[in-house]
């Protein structure tokens, strides 16, 4: 019973096949059921792309046009909806909770019965729930969405009341069609996870909401902003980079990546940047501030680049999708409150064509755990229990830490790769360290490894060592007096 | 890659450590927060499970005094959810998808800041477990055209349940029956809809959002847990009074026996066991021994069919065969069964979610490509419908 592989990020583990995006293994360059991201951000319309992931084919001229008027059919939201949207924009809850309610309302403006109407109903109605929330932070009405404008151009409308220019409209789908679809990662999962059970397009795109929500996955784009609009002329990029690096180690829109060059997404976006910054320019005359925010990132990027090529060259961190996306998204003058919500409106496409081919391979997704509480424990009529007793371990808090040095030790294998530390002069790389371990399953290994790193190793350039904890705790267990082994002999 | 593998169902996977419980499918075991699910069920009351849960160890006396006054204190609704859910009812939307509307907006109303900081979270966890039951009675007194029952502080969660369902005071056997039947199913593993909290969770999202995705999964027909079928064909047998009849023309058309068969079970599913003998107590205390009777004979002629009829497969009785004739005893509306079991496994995923956060790893897994490669684009006026065939997914 005892299950053959343990991976507890599943980063090992394919759990699906799917015909929707696939990302080059050479170029790291991502394509939507066969087309470049590229192609169809600078070609396609957000219905399109959608149509695209729901059909696996370009819609032909009848097609788009009847698939536009379904959408567009399916934007409004009934008053208990609205009621609701307005209440969680009083109490001053984020953009993308109150989306969660809206699409958890979502029955009463959607039969979820029929699935591929409501995967549709789902998509449509992402940008009106948006809006309207956005309308009542700013103590307006909502705007009733316009039947006549597209996907994009109506939920612009819908968020200022007037008609937006173009070039807006134009920037804005490039973003939607940019970011509608990368595989699994953790929004698309959990569409992916309630569509196995067999439940509704609704309750899917409400638990993908939910899982964006995280800032492990959503809030990246606030944190760019912020460290853009906080640069002028009077600020070295070079000493912002080093600076946040020291403190965070991390600059806020720049990732490690998988690939050898920077994610392809990023150029769209930056290229979508620069149009909308010219024709803005054009239009208005002079438009100083967005100009200066792209520029600014420009110019921190070239000096994160070469931050990066000088000291850390071994590792790939280039400008994220995250990075320019959040100087687009201020030039068109999205809200930043907004940026999680319109990603939300813009992979929600994604989602639930996920979620339909989940679906389809009627596979239920339920996997297993390791239990690692204790055994067979003996109910205590309540006036005999004490706080300890029953648990085993005093829970003053002076004890807490030891019995969390104790349990992360409490497995041979991680005793082994301790040992295996030790025991080298050297910093060991991860491929030696795993040749040395006798635990053959990758995913094992690095889930030892990982309880480790943050206590008792340490990983630089040259590789992995013991910290001075780790080796302070080593010495303790095996020293020359072989305290621990000897107390154990004495026991047995 | 040589170390990718594909793993549809994630069978035999194991993507979280756990102390909360452990099942053995050979031998029929199941521990919740260390005790076999026999020893705790019959015994404790929801609240000391979902603090054993909690916390890894059982309340003393006086903290479970005040854990019971802190979930009592949340709850109540929020006017809009109440407003939603009473247009749910009028348009007779499923008690799962009010379910899920309430939960959705289970953070209007109270009162803290971000849910995704630890101590909030602990707060949310016990938001949700208080403020499901609400959320249900709520809903359902309004599809029966009733106004709600405003929650009372003085009732244990159980009680409270019960009186929000019937505006009356719940006899005492009656809240024993729901209780053990809360206690049994609180906890299970990472079935689907947990695998949902936790992975939810592993996002650094909160705990509104994971209860949220882990209701709608726990709606999907795949999921389990929903016994209301069991209680039709119980009833309509029990009516007809030809038990091998019935098991006869079923098994002969081929299909499934329900409340028999377990993915995990290779046994009699042990809460099944924990719910008969409450089940079996309650019909006692309410003279009602007939029905009872005809229910253990019916197990047993099934049984016995399923093992001559399938010998190479063992199909025991599961936990939703016993839960139908519990939640029918003690006067839970067939409607709400499903919503029920979400009124006990929110303990569950609330503390799976915990465990989660304390030692967390984004759940991110991989897929494998099986589309068209190398396409181009073609203006939409160019554009054939059948140029492309859909892309298989087999």
């Amino acid at each position: 019973m005892t299950p053959s592989v343990f991976d507890p990020g599943l980063s090992f583990t394919e759990v699906a096949e799917t015909g929707l995006s696939e990302i080059d293994g050479d170029t790291g360059e991502l394509r939507i059921q066969g087309f470049a991201v590229e192609a169809l951000a600078e070609n396609a319309t957000y219905e399109e792309v959608a149509w695209l992931l729901f059909d696996g084919r370009l819609p032909t001229d009848t097609e788009l046009v009847e698939f536009t008027d379904e959408l567009s059919d399916a934007r409004r939201l009934t008053d208990d909806v609205y009621n609701l949207i307005r209440a969680g924009a009083d109490e001053g809850v984020p953009a993308i909770d109150v989306l969660r309610m809206g699409l958890g309302a979502g029955n009463l403006y959607c039969d979820s019965e029929d699935t591929l109407a409501a995967t549709r109903r789902v998509v449509a109605s992402c940008p009106t729930i948006v809006a309207a929330y956005w309308r009542y932070r700013q103590g307006k009405e909502p705007v009733q969405p316009r039947d006549d404008l597209a996907h994009t151009a109506n939920f612009l409308y819908m968020l200022s009341g007037t008609t937006p220019e173009k070039s807006t409209v134009d920037g804005l789908e490039t973003y939607l069609t940019t970011i509608v679809e990368r595989g699994l990662n953790a929004s698309t999962f959990a569409a992916r996870l309630v569509g196995s059970t067999g439940s509704d397009p609704l309750s899917a795109a409400t638990a993908a909401v939910g899982a964006l929500k995280g800032p492990r996955h959503g809030g990246a784009l606030e944190r760019t902003l912020e460290l853009l609009t906080d640069l002028d002329e009077t600020v070295d990029p070079t000493a912002v980079v080093r600076t946040r690096l020291e403190a965070d180690g991390s600059v806020p829109g720049f990732g490690h990546a998988v690939y050898e060059t920077r994610d392809p997404r990023a150029g769209v976006l930056e290229r979508a940047a620069e149009r909308v910054g010219e024709q803005a320019a054009e239009r208005d005359g002079e438009s100083r501030e967005s100009k200066s925010l792209l520029s600014s990132a420009q110019q921190l990027e070239t000096a994160a680049e070469e931050y990066f090529t000088t000291h850390e060259p071994t590792r790939q961190i280039h400008a994220t999708v995250d990075y320019y996306a959040a100087v687009l998204l201020s030039e068109l003058d999205v809200p930043p409150e907004l940026f999680t919500a319109v990603f939300a409106i813009g992979r929600s496409a994604g989602w639930m064509a996920h979620y339909l081919e989940q679906l389809e391979s009627e596979t239920l997704l339920r996997p297993r755990t390791r239990y690692v509480g204790p055994e067979r424990r003996q109910w205590i009529p309540r006036s005999d229990r004490g706080v300890g007793d029953d648990a085993g371990t005093p829970s003053s808090t002076d004890l807490t830490g030891i019995s969390s040095v104790l349990s992360t030790l409490a497995e041979p294998a991680r005793l082994e790769l301790l040992l295996i530390l030790y025991e080298s002069a050297e910093p060991l790389s991860y491929s030696a360290i795993r040749a040395r371990s006798s635990i053959d399953d990758k995913g094992r290994f690095n889930y030892h490894l990982r309880k480790l790193r943050s206590r008792y190793l340490t990983n630089t350039d040259a590789g992995y060592s013991l910290s001075d904890t780790g080796r302070r705790v080593v010495e303790m267990l095996l020293d020359d007096e072989q305290l621990l082994a000897r107390t154990v002999e004495e026991a047995d | 890659m040589a170390d990718r593998e594909l793993h549809r169902g994630l069978e035999g996977i194991a993507v979280a450590e756990t102390r909360l419980s452990s099942i053995d499918g050979e031998r029929g075991e199941l521990v919740i927060g260390g005790f076999p699910v026999e020893g705790l069920a019959t015994r404790a009351t929801y609240e000391e499970s979902v603090f054993l849960l909690l916390n890894d160890r059982l309340p003393t006396a006086a903290e479970l005094d005040s854990f019971r006054t802190e979930l009592a204190g949340y709850r109540t609704l929020s006017e809009e959810v109440e407003q939603v859910l009473r247009r749910a009812a009028r348009e007779n939307v499923d008690a799962m998808d009010a379910l899920r509307m309430g939960v959705a907006a289970a953070n209007l109303g109270v009162d803290a800041t971000e849910p995704t900081e630890p101590t909030e979270a602990r707060e949310y966890a016990k938001r949700l477990v208080s403020v499901i039951p609400t959320i249900v009675a709520t809903y359902w007194r309004y599809r029966s055209g009733d106004a709600p029952v405003e929650p009372r502080e003085d009732l244990g969660h159980a009680a409270n349940y019960l009186y929000m369902l019937s505006g009356d005071e719940p006899d005492p056997a009656a809240v024993r029956g729901l209780e053990t039947y809360l206690n049994t199913v609180v906890d299970h593993g990472l079935n689907a809809s947990t695998f949902v909290a936790r992975s939810i969770t592993s996002s650094e999202s909160d705990l509104v959002s994971a209860v949220t995705g882990a209701v709608g999964s726990l709606k999907g027909p795949l999921h389990g847990g929903a016994p209301g079928p069991v209680l039709e064909m119980l009833l309509t047998v029990y009516e007809s009074g030809d038990p091998e009849g019935y098991l006869q023309e079923t098994l002969d058309a081929g299909e499934r026996l329900m409340g028999f068969g377990h993915r995990v079970y290779r046994t009699r599913d042990p809460r099944a066991t924990v719910l008969s003998g409450a089940a079996e107590r309650f019909y006692a205390d309410a003279g009602d021994e007939a029905f009872f009777d005809f229910v253990e004979g019916f197990e047993a002629r099934a049984v016995s069919r399923l093992a001559e009829h399938k010998p190479d497969r063992p199909l025991e009785t599961n936990v939703e065969f016993y839960t139908a004739v519990l939640l029918y005893g003690v006067g839970i509306p067939r409607e709400l069964f499903t919503a029920t079991f979400a009124v006990s496994r929110v303990g569950g995923w609330v503390a799976h979610c915990l465990e989660q956060m304390a030692d967390n790893r984004i759940v991110r897994p991989l897929s494998v490509y099986v589309g068209d490669r190398g396409r181009t684009w073609t203006p939409v006026d160019e554009r054939e419908a059948t140029n492309s065939p859909k892309a298989s997914t087999e």
